[in-house]
């Protein structure tokens, strides 16, 4: 299967073995097809990659701010930049990863939108918002869909059953929840392969996990009905912890680090993201992802994330070629 | 720190135990339990396949993300043939020796133990409870019911004793007194009654009625006939024939003897007293005669 990664520019030259200066004028010069992307050049590259089925993870916690929203839309960067293609879906009304991902949403059609699985049980034709990175937007409207889900049968499982037609499309989904536990949410955490819940390394953080792990074991025994295959041998549905928010000076947030390798025996706990407010507000301001910034530290950080995340959650065999 | 660390702990054991009451199979591990026979698990199997196993399994954790099976190993064996991935359970925090007990009542109370093999479990159970081997208990229960019927002093020791009947009080199913009497001989049946009681084909009442009988073949014959279902009642009086054409003739010297002892002389009429008491003396005398 071909598929077309990002390689950054610096990256490139290495392997070419040239100086980075070259590779510059020979972008400048046309020689070489370039995308410049935020503060960063890359030059596309198509590789064969190997056919593999979908898989869906959702960003969840009911805790507001913990950092869903922030970590889709890099991790769905970076996975896409890796090659793999990767389909984000906002699930909540207050549409930031649609406006993070440069996309209006006061411009979003109610039809673009998730209220299409809950009302026709057809997923929406996706917009492509980067090389291999495609958006179901969100809109305010999407806030409907709440009251519409509550009522329609088995709507807990709209949103897997309408991924599952397109099977295939995308190597994969990545569903940004909202902070609530409400029939929304819940759909979002049954979407797909499992849950990953960024935790604010901190008390609030620690404190909102109580809920997240009990909600975790109630969605494991909603899908065994479904796919009792995928949840055989496990009490919950969380595939890891990824601690944001966390400030290095602060002897509190070292020590809530340490002890967050408790949860590993729940689930794989991922490398720690850091608080940067500089970066993530130019990330915004700019509706592109941290790693785009000219952040080295935030870049690094989303690389390591990915890394851990394809080990040890995605395991997909290697794209790269 | 203490304090985080001991709620994520927490948190840890409370995302480890299953939320509502499904386990998958390979967590579960069968323990040693009265059952001998699995028999007609296909069918089982055929039923879950169909309608899935609607009682859960009592299972007892193991602390290693493991449980214990306290009861519902046939149908634990079923759910496997039956390609479930897992199975509904209820699980216990119990001491191994409760769940035992819990395990022997909820083996009772569904009453598809064979005799045999509810004999044996309520052994196992007492020689667990008690710390003693299977003998010794047997010993201590025979010695029980000796005392209780005046036969022997009572050298019991009082706390073992008083155990064994809370025991058969949880048990619920029978006193310890008819355990002694009707399901102890059970221990004592030859191989070919043992067998067909665990098999199930043969109502331990009937065992124990043609255990009487030692002729081989007049027992295989009987124990067809048995299986064949012949009623209780039937059966003694076959086993009273059989009984009766086993039974060698006493000697004819000794019905004389039980006839003399029994005689009285003056009930007799006139002349056949004198008749016999001529006998009688001419018997003596003939005796006396060196």
């Amino acid at each position: 299967m071909r598929r077309e990664r990002l390689i950054p520019l610096l990256e490139w030259a290495r392997k070419e073995g040239m100086s980075e200066s070259l590779a510059r004028k020979w972008i400048r010069e046309g020689r070489v097809e370039a995308v410049r992307l935020g503060h960063y050049w890359y030059i596309p590259e198509v590789v064969d990659g190997p056919e593999q089925g979908t898989q869906t993870y959702t960003f969840f916690t009911h805790a507001g701010g913990a950092g869903k929203t922030s970590l889709a839309r890099d991790l769905g960067f970076e996975l896409a930049s890796r090659g793999y293609r990767v389909l984000l879906v906002d699930a909540d009304p207050q549409a930031n990863l649609t406006a993070w991902l440069g996309v209006d949403p006061n411009s979003v059609e109610e039809e673009e939108t998730l209220l299409k699985v809950i009302r026709q049980d057809l997923l929406p034709r996706p917009r492509q918002v980067g090389r291999n990175l495609y958006l179901i937007p969100a809109s305010v409207n999407l806030a409907m869909g709440e009251l519409e889900l509550d009522k329609k049968p088995l709507g807990a499982l709209a949103l897997r059953t309408a991924l599952e037609r397109v099977e295939g499309e995308y190597d994969l989904v990545l569903v940004d929840s909202l902070p609530s536990l409400g029939s929304l949410a819940v759909m979002a955490a049954l979407a797909g392969d499992g849950l990953l819940v960024p935790v604010e390394t901190g008390a609030k953080g620690i404190q909102a996990l109580g809920a997240v792990v009990q909600v975790a074991k109630e969605y494991r025994e909603a899908l065994r009905k479904v796919n009792p295959e995928g949840v055989a041998g496990r009490s919950h549905i969380i595939s890891a912890f990824i601690p944001t928010k966390y400030d290095a000076r602060t002897q509190g947030d070292n020590r809530i680090l340490q002890a967050l390798g408790e949860l590993e025996e729940i689930a794989p706990v991922a490398p720690r993201v850091a608080y940067r407010p500089g970066p993530h507000r130019k990330a915004t301001e700019g509706q592109i992802p941290i790693q785009l910034t000219g952040d080295r530290e935030a870049a690094e950080e989303v690389a390591l994330l990915t890394d851990f995340l394809l080990k040890r959650v995605f395991r997909f065999e290697e794209v790269v070629a | 720190m203490s304090a985080i660390r001991a709620y994520l702990k927490g948190l840890v054991e409370e995302a480890k135990s299953p939320a509502t009451s499904h386990l998958p199979l390979e967590a579960l591990l069968p323990s040693p339990q009265p059952r001998r026979r699995f028999e007609n698990l296909e069918a089982l199997a055929e039923s879950i396949r169909e309608k899935g196993v609607l009682q859960p399994l009592l299972v007892r954790p193991l602390g290693d993300g493991r449980y214990a099976i306290v009861a519902g190993e046939r149908r634990y064996r079923a759910a496997k043939m039956a390609g479930l991935a897992e199975v509904p359970v209820r699980v216990l925090d119990l001491p191994e020796k409760e769940a035992r007990l819990l395990a022997l009542v909820e083996n009772l109370q569904r009453e598809d133990l064979n005799p045999y093999e509810e004999t044996l479990g309520v052994l196992e159970l007492l020689s667990e409870e008690l710390g003693k081997t299977r003998e010794e208990v047997v010993g201590l229960l025979r010695q029980m019911k000796n005392a209780k019927e005046g036969r022997i002093r009572d050298n019991v020791v009082p706390k073992d004793a008083q155990r064994v009947e809370e025991i058969f009080k949880a048990l619920g199913r029978m006193t310890w007194e008819s355990f002694v009497q009707h399901r102890l001989p059970l221990l004592g049946l030859p191989e070919d009654l043992r067998a067909a009681l665990e098999e199930g084909t043969l109502p331990y009442t009937a065992a124990l009625e043609l255990k009487k009988v030692k002729d081989l073949n007049a027992r295989a014959r009987l124990l067809e006939e048995a299986k064949g279902g012949l009623s209780l009642r039937e059966l003694k009086a076959r086993v009273r024939e059989v009984l009766v054409k086993e039974k060698v003739p006493p000697p004819w010297h000794k019905e004389v003897a039980t006839r003399l002892a029994r005689l009285d002389p003056e009930s007799l009429p006139p002349e056949k007293r004198r008749a016999v008491e001529e006998k009688v003396r001419e018997l003596l005398a003939l005796l006396e005669k060196r």
